[in-house]
């Protein structure tokens, strides 16, 4: 048993008697008095063999309910178990105090070394080698033990003496053979024995290379005119680098937008170029749209009608933008087919430039208030036909002109913030959406109810359409309280970041019980992953993530 | 939190201006998308727009030091980090030796580093490095920006470089969207090897890998090593910017246990190889382990003229 193991060194520090030396006197070693008191080995013992006992009990216990095969009271076991470990536990505290003088007890004692142990804890060599042992004293000491041990020393450090003497010598000579022979030094190995300068460089050299490549990128570099994308990308590039479908562009800068070379200032300068004319027609109401609108469809939706014509089916005032957008944005989501396509934002810049040109004009008065209501119609049916994740950009230029004309009108400055505020929510959150389905609803979320309720109803709405990612985590489920819209901010951010289900993990451990989880879960992270710190806190939401943990 | 710490990244003629925090020891991907061409008081009023809705992304990243709940920029956004050089001959002991001393299984690193370098709209300039992990039968992509080493006399004391790093999972379209950022790629890298990750004092993860360059872009299947004979070990440690002497710590203790085998420095210090390397890879890598005795060994007194 485990006490058991414990004791034996203890005991025999109260037999001395059985243990006298054979060479010395018969001296009877005693524990110093002190120690021997505060010992208490008899105590020690009693509480030892007490233990035992009570273990043995335990067993017994054990073995009987194994026997009648019935399943024994597990609470009483337990609290037994814990009253024996907390007993041996106070044993070993009190041995402990006093033991470092003379004991060593083992830590780690379990069924397979409890047999080994008192063979491995014994000083006493083995048989062979105790005999090995004596013979070798009797050697040493042949001639003189039978002389007093001071004498016996004094012999001992002459015979050692002696030999130091014959050692040095024989290097001596030995060094001295070495000269004159030319054999050469014995201390030569410190040097690098198998590479000679010649290599030492080139490997410096080489070294230099590899750590500029690795750190700096030196020797890496293709010159800019040898960058052409390969015929056939890698499979991790293929998605990443073509753009294969959804070409909607300009019809000439389409060509030079999916090449999707590095160098882009070029395909600005183009697109640029060809940009300005349609935006300067647009300026004037008068122009049709047909005639730009036909420069950049595509061939399968017929040129851009007028302002007033049926395919557009909105009213050109001031208000009803929301149902603007949601018009767009069914339009848009039919033909959509892929993200990120960078053609639209110099059109659509430009052409909000030429909107605001035109608004800040001098167009103050009232006569002109019907010309911006105009344009956003205008542009919106310009850009309808148009896909892709600019449904903010859309929305801006109206919400712009709404901006405008409301500051003409000296309207509430405060709900045209807090409608901005909201509604670059909005357009925040549809970009980080990627530009799914969520954003039709909630833009009629948003534009039709007020505000808080608009943002609750934004969450709800949310929830139910969230990413993927967000929905694995469960972060989402069941929230109603996501009711600030910063917060719905980070969801998004992190939802933006595809799929980080370790960080988001690690996050909310962060949040429950700081870095002592952490590095629990760096083992289960992909590889060139780092925990990320979290940077969402707001403090009053931890216990809502505390819920949804995984 | 005001917008003048925001420097404007992309260019005027860009249909939306992205607002791009790029300070000295933040993440760079913070990001805001505003409306175009503002005008004074329109900027105003989106700013304060703004400022609500950025208020949880930068404020914790630039609050001062008073904020006691440790998720600013005391967040683990450093590394320690140290690199050697292996000949290659070497490296099987080297795995042997790092499996021994970790305890955990060795894990393959293919991956495909892209090192994008922003274009001239930014006034500051910046370099971020996405890699591909090619070793899972589903690549996937990591963002990753290295900012500046400490300075500083405590700095040159301690034998690990302590630099702000952040790294994030990203969606495989980071490529395109940090060139619609106008980021160019610089120069790309295949990197073949191993890695252990394992927790000694703080988490460590010792990388070994050889470095290859791609003739033609992005022709990672005829990727050659840079160099051939030399493979590189990196061994890195996240840390916070408080607790960076322990991690430091951690990481110098753990590479004496490399010492028979290499010598590892701050990135751009060179080191040389070390010469008890072949005695110590032949002895980590034979069963009887004496036939070290063949080769030359400093320590051995007898006498061994070869």
């Amino acid at each position: 048993m485990e006490a058991a193991a414990g004791t034996p060194p203890a005991l025999q520090g109260q037999h001395p008697p059985q243990l006298a030396e054979a060479v010395a006197p018969p001296k009877v070693e005693r524990l110093n008095q002190g120690v021997q008191q505060q010992l208490n080995l008899e105590s020690v013992k009693t509480r030892a063999l007490g233990l035992y006992k009570a273990i043995s009990r335990i067993l017994e216990d054990f073995d009987a309910f194994a026997r009648a095969n019935s399943t024994p009271k597990w609470q009483d076991a337990l609290g037994q178990f814990s009253m024996v470990s907390m007993e041996l536990f106070n044993i070993v505290e009190d041995i402990k105090n006093v033991s470092k003088a003379f004991v060593i007890h083992p830590r780690n004692v379990n069924a397979e070394n409890a047999t080994i142990l008192p063979v491995m804890l014994s000083s006493k060599l083995l048989p062979e080698m105790e005999a090995e042992d004596n013979t070798k004293r009797e050697q040493l000491l042949y001639g003189i033990s039978g002389l007093p041990v001071h004498m016996q020393i004094e012999k001992l450090k002459a015979r050692i003496d002696m030999i130091g003497a014959a050692c040095e010598a024989a290097e001596k000579v030995i060094s001295d053979c070495r000269k004159a022979y030319g054999l050469g030094s014995r201390q030569g190995s410190t040097l690098v024995p198998t590479l000679d300068k010649f290599q030492v460089a080139k490997i410096q050299e080489q070294e230099n290379l590899l750590r500029a490549a690795v750190n700096f990128g030196e020797g890496l570099r293709i010159p800019v005119d040898q960058r052409q994308l390969p015929a056939s990308l890698p499979s991790h590039l293929v998605d990443v680098l073509t753009v294969g479908d959804g070409a909607q562009n300009f019809g000439d800068s389409s060509g030079s937008y999916t090449k999707n070379t590095p160098p882009f200032s070029s395909n600005n300068v183009n697109t640029q170029g060809i940009l300005q004319t349609p935006g300067g027609q647009l300026i004037a109401r008068s122009v049709p749209s047909p005639s730009s609108a036909a420069s950049f469809d595509n061939a399968s939706t017929p040129p851009l009608p007028y302002v007033n014509s049926p395919r557009s089916s909105t009213n050109i005032t001031n208000t009803p933008s929301p149902q603007q957008q949601v018009q767009q944005q069914q339009q848009q989501q039919q033909q959509r087919q892929k993200m990120m396509q960078l053609p639209q934002h110099p059109q659509q810049l430009l052409v909000q430039q030429q909107l605001r040109q035109s608004s800040t004009t001098g167009v103050l008065g009232q006569g002109t208030i019907s010309q911006l209501h105009d344009l956003p119609g205008q542009t919106q049916q310009k850009f309808q036909q148009i896909p892709g994740q600019h449904q903010m950009s859309y929305s801006q230029p109206m919400l712009q002109q709404q901006f405008q004309n409301r500051q003409l009108q000296a309207a509430h400055m405060q709900h045209n913030m807090t409608q901005n505020q909201i509604n670059q929510v909005n357009q925040l959150r549809s970009h980080l959406n990627q530009f799914s389905g969520a954003n039709s609803a909630l833009f009629n979320a948003a534009q039709t109810s007020p505000n808080s309720q608009m943002i609750t109803n934004m969450s709800a709405s949310m929830q139910s359409q969230s990413l993927l990612p967000r929905m694995q985590f469960g972060l989402t489920g069941g929230h109603p309280q996501r009711n600030h819209p910063s917060q719905i901010l980070n969801d998004q951010m992190f939802g933006m970041g595809a799929s980080n289900p370790a960080s988001m993990v690690a996050i909310q451990q962060q949040q429950q019980g700081g870095f002592g989880n952490i590095p629990s879960n760096s083992q289960n992270l992909q590889p060139g992953m780092v925990n990320l710190p979290s940077t969402t806190q707001n403090p009053s939401f931890p216990q809502q993530r505390q819920q949804n943990q995984q | 939190m005001t917008l003048d710490h925001i420097s404007y990244l992309v260019p005027r003629d860009r249909s939306e201006l992205f607002l791009f925090r790029n300070t000295r020891a933040i993440s760079c991907f913070e990001l805001v998308v505003l409306e175009t061409e503002a005008s004074e008081e329109e900027r105003r009023c989106y700013s304060k727009g703004l400022e609500i809705l950025a208020m949880p992304i930068f404020t914790k990243s630039n609050r001062a030091p008073s904020e006691g709940d440790g998720v600013e920029t005391s967040g683990l956004r450093m590394e320690c980090v140290v690199q050697g050089i292996i000949q290659t001959q070497h490296v099987d002991a080297l795995e042997i030796l790092l499996q021994g001393l970790c305890g955990v299984p060795k894990e393959r690193i293919r991956v495909h580093e892209l090192c994008l370098k922003s274009g001239p709209s930014l006034a500051v300039p910046s370099e971020i490095r996405l890699l591909c992990d090619l070793a899972q039968p589903t690549p996937s992509w990591t963002v990753r920006h290295v900012g500046g080493a400490m300075r500083g006399a405590g700095a040159e004391q301690i034998s690990v470089l302590v630099r702000t790093m952040v790294e994030s999972k990203v969606s495989n379209n980071a490529l395109r969207f940090f060139y619609a950022l106008g980021y160019k790629l610089d120069h790309e890298l295949l990197k073949i090897g191993f890695a252990f990750r394992f927790q000694r004092g703080a988490p460590i993860t010792v990388t070994v890998t050889s470095a290859n360059k791609m003739p033609k872009l992005h022709a990672t299947d005829e990727a050659v090593p840079v160099t051939p004979g030399i493979q590189m070990v990196e061994i890195t440690a996240p840390t916070a910017g408080d607790n960076y002497n322990e991690v430091a710590a951690a990481v110098c203790s753990f590479c004496e246990y490399l010492a028979p085998l290499l010598h590892l420095s701050k990135p751009g210090v060179s080191t040389g190889i070390v010469p008890t390397a072949a005695a110590a890879a032949a002895s980590l890598l034979s069963n009887s382990g004496d036939e070290a005795g063949a080769a030359p060994h400093p320590l051995d007194e007898h006498d061994t003229e070869q």
